[in-house]
């Protein structure tokens, strides 16, 4: 028998999920199962199979009821040894690129003075990522650098774009909106997909 | 490390009226433990009369004919010192389903070589109900801890496999 009993085991249990699944999804003249028995008659014949193998994995009779475990698995066998084979632990898509990624944390940090990227009183910034993860970003103003003398509430907004996300920063008083000061250091932290 | 005792039991496919006991105790051997004495509870509280004590130097202890069918047990296992005072005890309740997954499997080598059989009036559905009570009896131990009902379930397969002229 050119398959392993343990594989066996494995395609047969994943055979039954496929075979659940297309009963479920598929009519008989639909291209579906016709025998909706197929499942149970799958786990009932590997669970005899299991048994033989944990008792004696050298048992002669493993490879007849090995084989007829392997057809019972029919035309699914083939997408349950694909399955099998991709094994491992679950991957990340990025939704975006549809591709495999991994998530990685960013962090930036931004000081509020003349000839920076952020100046007194710009009421947004732009963070140009690729693959920033929608909902992950956070702003964070530590209170040792809000500049002393404004009561109004300093807040923000965030939009996001594919590739990047616009931060608005709302210090209004009255109709003003007088943005970031002088001084203040912002501390911008998020996620990103970045590509494995 | 502590001692911590603890053990398992198993059946045999080469005899399954064979009930073995394992020693599966973790941590410093007690040098004063001389013994282990086994006491084996069936479901309707009778006590399994069991041969003999099981001498501390050794792992595993065989207890032939204990398992005449498919049972669930309640094993208990004293760990005695010289005085034969318990010290540690130990009690886990087991289902041994030998001699159905045995009869399921010969059915399984049957339809081997007669792949129509699971279409015979009343055969599938037959073998599947064993299938059923098997899979009943050890989740009734392995998630309720209910020999009783474990046990129902297996004298309920032993029907199914006892008269197979007439459901099979």
């Amino acid at each position: 028998m050119p398959f392993a009993t343990s594989d066996i085991i494995i395609w047969a249990k994943i055979s039954q999920y496929l075979s659940e699944v297309e009963i479920e999804t598929k009519y008989a003249f639909d291209g579906g199962r016709k025998d909706r028995r197929h499942p149970q008659i799958l786990y009932t014949e590997r669970k005899s199979l299991e048994y033989l193998y944990d008792q004696d994995p050298s048992s002669p009779y493993i490879y007849e009821v090995g084989n007829y475990v392997l057809a019972l698995c029919g035309d699914f066998l083939s997408r349950a040894q694909y399955i099998a084979a991709l094994g491992g632990n679950g991957t990340i898509v990025n939704p975006t690129t549809k591709t495999q990624a991994s998530i990685e944390g960013f962090r930036i940090e931004e000081q509020v003075a003349s000839g920076n990227t952020l100046e007194d009183g710009d009421t947004s910034y732009v963070i140009n990522i690729a693959g920033i993860v929608q909902g992950s970003v956070n702003v964070v103003l530590p209170q040792d650098n809000i500049p002393q003398g404004e009561t109004n509430q300093f807040s923000y907004t965030i939009s996001y774009g594919t590739n990047s996300a616009t931060i608005f920063f709302l210090n209004i008083d009255g109709s003003t909106n007088y943005g970031v000061q002088n001084g203040m250091l912002i501390i911008i932290t998020g996620l990103k997909f970045i590509i494995v | 490390m502590s001692f911590t005792a603890n053990f398992t039991a198993q059946q045999n496919l080469g005899n399954l009226a064979t009930l073995t006991l394992i020693d599966t105790s973790t941590g410093t051997t007690e040098s004063f433990l001389t013994a282990r004495v086994v006491t084996i509870t069936a479901a309707n509280g009778d006590n399994v009369p069991v041969s003999s004590t099981w001498i501390y130097s050794s792992a595993t202890k065989d207890y032939a004919n204990i398992l005449k069918k498919d049972v669930s047990y309640e094993i208990k296992v004293d760990w005695i010192n010289n005085a034969e005072q318990i010290i540690y005890t130990k009690t886990i309740l087991f289902c041994f389903t030998g001699y159905s997954d045995t009869f399921l499997l010969n059915l399984t080598r049957w339809q081997t070589s007669n792949q129509q059989l699971v279409n015979s009036a009343n055969y599938w559905q037959n073998k599947s109900k064993l299938r059923c009570l098997v899979d009943d009896a050890q989740q009734a131990v392995a998630l309720g801890n209910d020999q009783t009902a474990s046990q129902i379930c297996l004298d309920l397969a032993k029907d199914l496999t006892d008269n197979q002229e007439n459901f099979y």
